[in-house]
């Protein structure tokens, strides 16, 4: 690609970003001020607050500005665009959450790094390349271990920062070296130049590599989605960290590994179509992590009563059901007939996941009993009386947690079984209908502890007092998310209709619109003999 | 699979093989006298007082840490500093098909915006640097 060329790319790709640039400036500009102003923390939410809302308007600005997808880093595509939408507006409400938690005076760190932390969200639902990629996940990790390490100078909260700390560094070093062998398997970091280049091979060059990038690239996301087997901080950190980042964590981190994981994963690998021998291989790991994901997930939240736990392993169960998601997206190639419907009820799920979680923790941070934050299942008895539309609230989103009709979570199970039902390797299509009877018995499971909350509520009497706290913005994000769920079970259209636009962008491997325009390792090889490692 | 990185396998292996044998020569050939000046941990030829593992005030790894600031500066700023205003061919003269920025440097196109970057990166440091003044980083009370 010649300078010309390169240099409208990169204007291009700038114009598209502006909304991240909106909310980064922000964030470092309050990281910034924050000591030189001693202002209360309202005014550090409120300036966070124009920040989202600014940059809410510039995306809807941009929303029509496209990139050239096999030169630029940064795609505007259905996913780009929708979800840093669902960042945005997920961001807004957390900030309503969190609007009175921080001191007065760590407010504008606090509420900086949170802006920065939605920065890197946004950069990775539009990321086309490895590096942007890491970028983008590692500016959603680091201010996470600040906030982490801010709220609160309690031996706890430390123990909790450091155990995140330590174990997020290390699946940042596992991703890194997945990202470095999937550069290696057709020397092009470009996502989509990846995909097209073993679209038009016919067959990986060198396999073992390939394997080893997948795994290291799933071991890597699987830390950030809480999934088995790197499950096991998710409920220290949760119980030990301020309700609110344990709200932020199990939804932020989530929604972006598993879009990284479409992005650079399942979107490149399952170019091959299902008799490619990685596919299959792919297929095997992630059908085995899922599994074992919803098994534990479910079955470890049967025991707990302490009520930040108990959500810290339904967040495990439910990264579970999202893997049956990925394994379907890793067989559905373009050569088979439904190519994006994995995708597709990976991000309605995530829609649906994020309003049913964050409405349930936010009942959660809303609610005080005598002194103290509300901490177990019994500290609700009685809620159903004494705080009527709290409990409401809550037993919609758990409601929606354990996926009854008519709410929002039970069509994101309906789709991610649904696309189990239909996905095939080949032939057999067994391993993907066990997986999908183990999901389903698995929700069933999963009713029975989201359902003792809800018994918990209505049937025992009052034991001590709850009182509300918070104020209006809680109440607001708590109505928004329990509200939103119940509309969107009952006109899921919309969202159906843009994830489904969002995973056929996620596939989407269209010719270069200019031939000149490709990547930096080699022309592609629609008009070209030149591939680096076929040479040989 | 290819043969292009034969050469550094074999000059690992030649740079790890001279470093074990002159360590195995040196046990093996070497005298051996222990004196107990000898048997003294080495302190740049101090006599070495205290013990070894003591702690460090904390307030020394903040200025570790505002040090990486300056040092990644410079790790940026030298090869900018070769790069922004020399080598570059026009668009119309470009390198060969498949090659990507030109020979060496900064191609004119691209030299305001990789300019002004580096001001923006700058101005970030020394936004970092007013942050840790303010909290005080930098009194050794």
């Amino acid at each position: 690609m010649n300078p010309q060329i390169a240099y409208e790319s990169v204007q291009q790709t700038l114009r598209i970003l502006i909304p991240e640039l909106i909310v980064l400036a922000a964030g470092v500009a309050m990281m910034t001020a924050s000591p030189f102003f001693r202002w209360p923390r309202r005014t550090w939410c409120a300036i966070g607050a124009g920040a989202l809302t600014a940059a809410l308007l510039a995306l809807l600005a941009v929303s029509g500005l496209q990139t050239d997808m096999y030169a630029a880093v940064a795609l505007n595509d259905s996913l780009g665009f929708y979800g840093r939408l669902v960042v945005l507006l997920s961001g807004l409400i957390l900030l309503a959450l969190a609007h009175d938690e921080p001191a007065d005076d760590t407010a504008g760190e606090f509420f900086g790094a949170f802006l920065m932390i939605n920065a890197g969200a946004m950069l990775v639902m539009t990321a086309n390349e490895l590096v942007f990629l890491f970028v983008g996940l590692e500016l959603v990790s680091m201010p996470t271990y600040m906030l982490l390490y801010l709220s609160r100078r309690t031996s706890t909260t430390q123990e909790t920062a450091t155990k995140y700390f330590y174990l997020s560094i290390f699946s940042s070093g596992l991703l890194l070296y997945g990202l470095a062998f999937l550069y290696g398997v057709a020397g092009v970091s470009n996502l989509k130049a990846l995909a097209t280049l073993s679209w038009h091979l016919p067959s990986i060059p060198h396999p073992q590599l390939g394997l080893v990038a997948v795994v290291f690239v799933l071991a890597g996301l699987c830390f950030r989605v809480a999934a088995v087997p790197f499950h096991f901080y998710a409920p220290d950190v949760y119980q030990g960290s301020p309700t609110v980042l344990a709200a932020l964590l199990s939804w932020v981190p989530k929604g972006v590994g598993f879009v990284a994981m479409v992005r650079a994963l399942t979107a490149v690998i399952s170019v091959k179509g299902p008799d490619d021998p990685l596919v299959q291989k792919a297929v095997m790991i992630s059908w085995v992590v899922a599994a074992a994901t919803m098994i534990l997930g479910n079955t470890l939240a049967l025991l707990q009563n302490n009520l930040k736990r108990l959500l810290a392993y339904s967040a495990i169960a439910h990264a579970g059901y999202l893997m049956i998601g990925v394994t379907v997206a890793f067989a559905n190639g373009p050569k088979s007939g439904y190519v994006y419907y994995g995708c597709e009820s990976i991000f309605f799920y995530l829609v649906a996941y994020a309003l049913m979680t964050l409405g349930a923790f936010g009942v959660i941070i809303g609610l005080r009993t005598a002194g103290r934050d509300v901490e177990t299942v019994e500290d609700l008895a009685g809620l159903g009386f004494t705080q009527p539309l709290p409990a409401l609230a809550l037993a919609i989103c758990l409601l929606s947690l354990s996926g009854i009709p008519p709410l929002a979570g039970f069509w994101g199970k309906f789709e991610i079984f649904a696309s189990a039902f239909a996905a095939s390797l080949g032939d057999n299509s067994g391993p993907f209908i066990l997986l999908a009877v183990i999901g389903v018995l698995n929700a069933a499971v999963g009713a029975y502890y989201y359902l003792r909350i809800v018994v918990t509520m209505y049937l025992r009497p009052a034991r001590q007092t709850v009182v509300p706290r918070g104020g209006w913005p809680v109440a607001l994000a708590v109505g928004a998310c329990a509200s939103l769920s119940l509309i969107l079970g009952l006109f899921p259209g919309p969202i159906v209709r843009a994830s489904r636009a969002a995973a056929l962008a996620a596939v989407d491997h269209s010719p270069p619109s200019r031939p000149q325009v490709i990547v930096r390792s080699g022309p592609s090889p629609s008009h070209s003999t030149k591939i680096p490692w076929v040479q040989n | 699979m290819s043969t292009e990185f034969t050469p550094i396998f074999l000059f690992l292996l030649v740079a790890v093989a001279i470093a074990l044998s002159m360590m195995i020569a040196s046990a093996v050939l070497g005298p051996h006298k222990r004196t107990k000046v000898k048997q003294m941990p080495y302190e740049s030829g101090m006599n070495p007082f205290g013990d070894a593992r003591q702690r460090f005030d904390v307030r020394y790894y903040l200025i570790a840490i505002v040090f990486l600031l300056f040092d990644v500066e410079l790790l940026f700023l030298y090869p900018w500093a070769v790069a922004q205003w020399s080598g570059g061919v026009p668009a119309a003269t470009s390198a060969p098909a498949g090659s990507t920025l030109g020979p060496v440097g900064i191609p004119a196109e691209f030299r305001s915006l990789v300019f002004w970057e580096i001001q923006f990166f700058i101005v970030i440091l020394a936004a970092a640097l007013a942050y840790a003044w303010k909290k005080g980083v930098f009194e050794w009370r």
